[in-house]
């Protein structure tokens, strides 16, 4: 066991840098796909500030500027268009995310956005309540969710 | 279990019990009514919503360099019984959320090693009914952390720390990492940045592990905590304050050993009783403590930088010392590259014991001499179970190979002054240098 870390704190450490580093060039691939924040046709919200929207998915806030109460709401953990959501938003890619967030639950102070799918299960989400945010990798066709914010 | 849990529970602990049973009862009842690979139980009939998630760490940590001590990752855990070892810190956690409208409750629990004896009910981290009366302001009552560190209560959650562990030099001697009482949160908005103060007080009873791995009782009362944060951009700054009364229960070995020094004291040898005096003060167990934090973290594209820096002060104790750590990380694509630099620096200087069997056995004779030699060994060597003074330089790096998982690999390389190992079981008065590796995989499921 000894002679495993005395290896691993030599050279080999540094052939596995090496090998994580190869790796890492895949986390390179930067999305030029625009997102679109959407609410319901319900909402009274017209319109929201990149500001807005990244204060709602980093928990930093609960409401609008104006003082209104949005849910805002999640793709799939795994999905593409939550990392390119994120990555839109944040500029942070999609792990550095995922330990952000989990420092947030983890420790009581605030809980992640509800994920509920993909765009068709995000339409359907909001449909059905006025106060949610969401967001779609396509520009929705459907008159019952409007645009309020074009990343990037 | 539940009956020696209950046996051994104080009121305290019942309430901690009850907040776990409302949860559980009602969890198994809504469960039962949803497909059982639903985690997170949406429901748009009611804004009602359940969560259950957990977290998790198996970590190896090979200690070289000096034989016979154990690392220890925090004074509250047990520590390493070999140069090798999986304990320190392996964990895991499970945690359940209730949320509906403004009202909300959590419960956490993480199975760590503690000392033997500890109580059940510590295994618990947090357990509170809270209520939202406004969307920026919180209140809570049960058990939180104060919030008193940049990672106050994400201390457990490796996969949330850039680190293989927070910097023990910083954050290993910390006892208090939960209190049963308030806990009030206010945030406010000015231009781009976000403000959040938070007040927490109440009580707190843990165990801490001695330096020879014995378990001692602490608790502490009239505790408050107020943390201020401003969040703006990348830029994190934070203040932190906490005052307590702490006590340690050592079954009053520590007023007889007093006891004895005093005795001793009163043989008119001129500076004896300052000398025995002083050597007393390594005795403490309990009085008034204040704990002032300030910390740092800014994170700029591939860049993070982390600082912090405390004062702990204990008066007529050996306790007192000065903290402070710097990082930096580089990411990547899915690799972070690290370095830390940390140290802790005591206030006072170490209290050898003085010559009493030479300067008392021509008036006390030579037998009585060395009991009395003895007892003041006795109490430097209580004195060092209380100081940390070392620094240790670290590197690693954290690879998160799937969305949900890291694996880290940390190297650190630690300098342990004379009569400061109190973060080291089986440590003595020994200054020590040597090399820690780690490997650890941290994970999550169900956020």
């Amino acid at each position: 066991m000894a002679k495993i870390y005395r290896s691993l704190s030599s050279g080999a450490t540094l052939a596995l840098f090496a090998v994580l580093c190869t790796f890492g060039l895949q986390g390179f691939a930067l999305s030029a796909e625009p997102v679109y924040v959407v609410v319901s046709a319900q909402s009274t919200i017209r319109s929201i500030s990149q500001q807005e929207v990244l204060a709602l998915y980093t928990g930093r806030a609960r409401t609008l500027t104006s003082g209104e109460v949005v849910v805002p709401l999640d793709q799939q953990r795994d999905s593409t268009a939550r990392s390119d959501f994120y990555q839109a938003l944040t500029g942070m890619d999609i792990a550095r995310i995922n330990s952000y967030w989990a420092r947030l639950h983890f420790t009581g102070q605030v809980q992640p956005p509800q994920n509920v799918g993909d765009d068709t299960a995000m339409i359907r989400r909001l449909r059905a309540d006025p106060q949610a945010v969401g967001y779609l990798t396509r520009e929705p066709q459907d008159s019952s969710v409007r645009v309020v914010l074009r990343l990037p | 279990m539940s009956i020696l849990f209950i046996r051994n529970s104080s009121i305290r602990s019942r309430l901690l019990i009850s907040i776990g049973a409302l949860f559980f009862g009602h969890a198994m009842a809504q469960t039962a009514l949803e497909p059982a690979e639903s985690v997170v139980l949406p429901d748009l009939s009611s804004p009602s919503n359940w969560n259950i998630s957990g977290f998790g760490t198996l970590g190896a940590v090979h200690q070289s360099g000096v034989n016979g001590w154990g690392f220890v990752r925090n004074r509250s855990q047990r520590g390493a019984g070999s140069d090798s070892s999986l304990t320190p810190d392996s964990r895991l956690g499970a945690q359940l959320n209730w949320s509906s409208g403004p009202w909300e409750a959590g419960l956490q629990a993480v199975a760590l090693s503690k000392p033997s004896g500890a109580a059940a009910a510590e295994s618990v981290t947090y357990a509170y009914a809270g209520w939202r009366p406004l969307p920026d302001t919180r209140i809570r009552l049960g058990r939180t952390s104060p919030d008193i560190f940049l990672f106050a209560d994400s201390r457990n959650v490796g996969y949330a720390l850039p680190w293989a562990r927070p910097p023990v030099d910083f954050y290993g001697f910390a006892p208090i990492s939960s209190l049963d009482g308030v806990d009030l949160e206010q945030r406010w908005f000015g231009g781009a940045a976000t403000w959040r103060a938070r007040f927490t007080a109440g009580s707190m009873r843990t165990s801490v592990s001695d330096t020879d791995g014995s378990r001692l009782d602490m608790h502490g009362r009239n505790a408050w905590a107020l943390g201020l944060s401003r969040e703006e951009g990348g830029l994190l700054l934070k203040a932190s304050y906490q005052h307590a009364q702490l006590y340690v229960d050592t079954n009053n070995q520590a007023d007889q050993l007093r006891q004895a020094l005093n005795a001793i004291g009163t043989i008119p040898v001129p500076g004896l009783a300052s000398s025995l005096g002083a050597l007393g003060n390594n005795l403490w167990t309990g009085g008034s403590t204040s704990y002032l934090a300030l910390a740092a973290q800014y994170e700029t594209g591939p860049w993070t930088f982390i600082s912090e820096g405390s004062q702990l002060k204990v008066p007529n104790s050996p306790l007192g010392a000065r903290r402070g750590y710097v990082s930096v990380g580089y990411r990547y694509g899915p690799v972070t590259y690290y370095g830390s630099a940390s140290r802790v620096k005591p206030d006072d200087a170490a209290v050898a014991a003085p010559n009493l069997a030479g300067t008392l056995s021509p008036l006390i004779g030579l037998p009585a001499a060395l009991q009395a030699q003895a007892l003041a060994g006795f109490a430097a060597a209580a004195g060092d179970s209380y100081r940390f003074d070392q620094s240790t330089l670290s590197a690693g790096l954290r690879w998160d190979f799937r969305s949900n998982a890291a694996l880290k690999l940390q190297v650190d390389r630690f300098d342990v002054r004379a009569h400061g190992a109190a973060g080291w079981r089986f440590s003595d008065g020994r200054a020590a240098r040597g090399t820690l590796v780690s490997v650890l995989v941290d994970f999550v499921w169900g956020q």
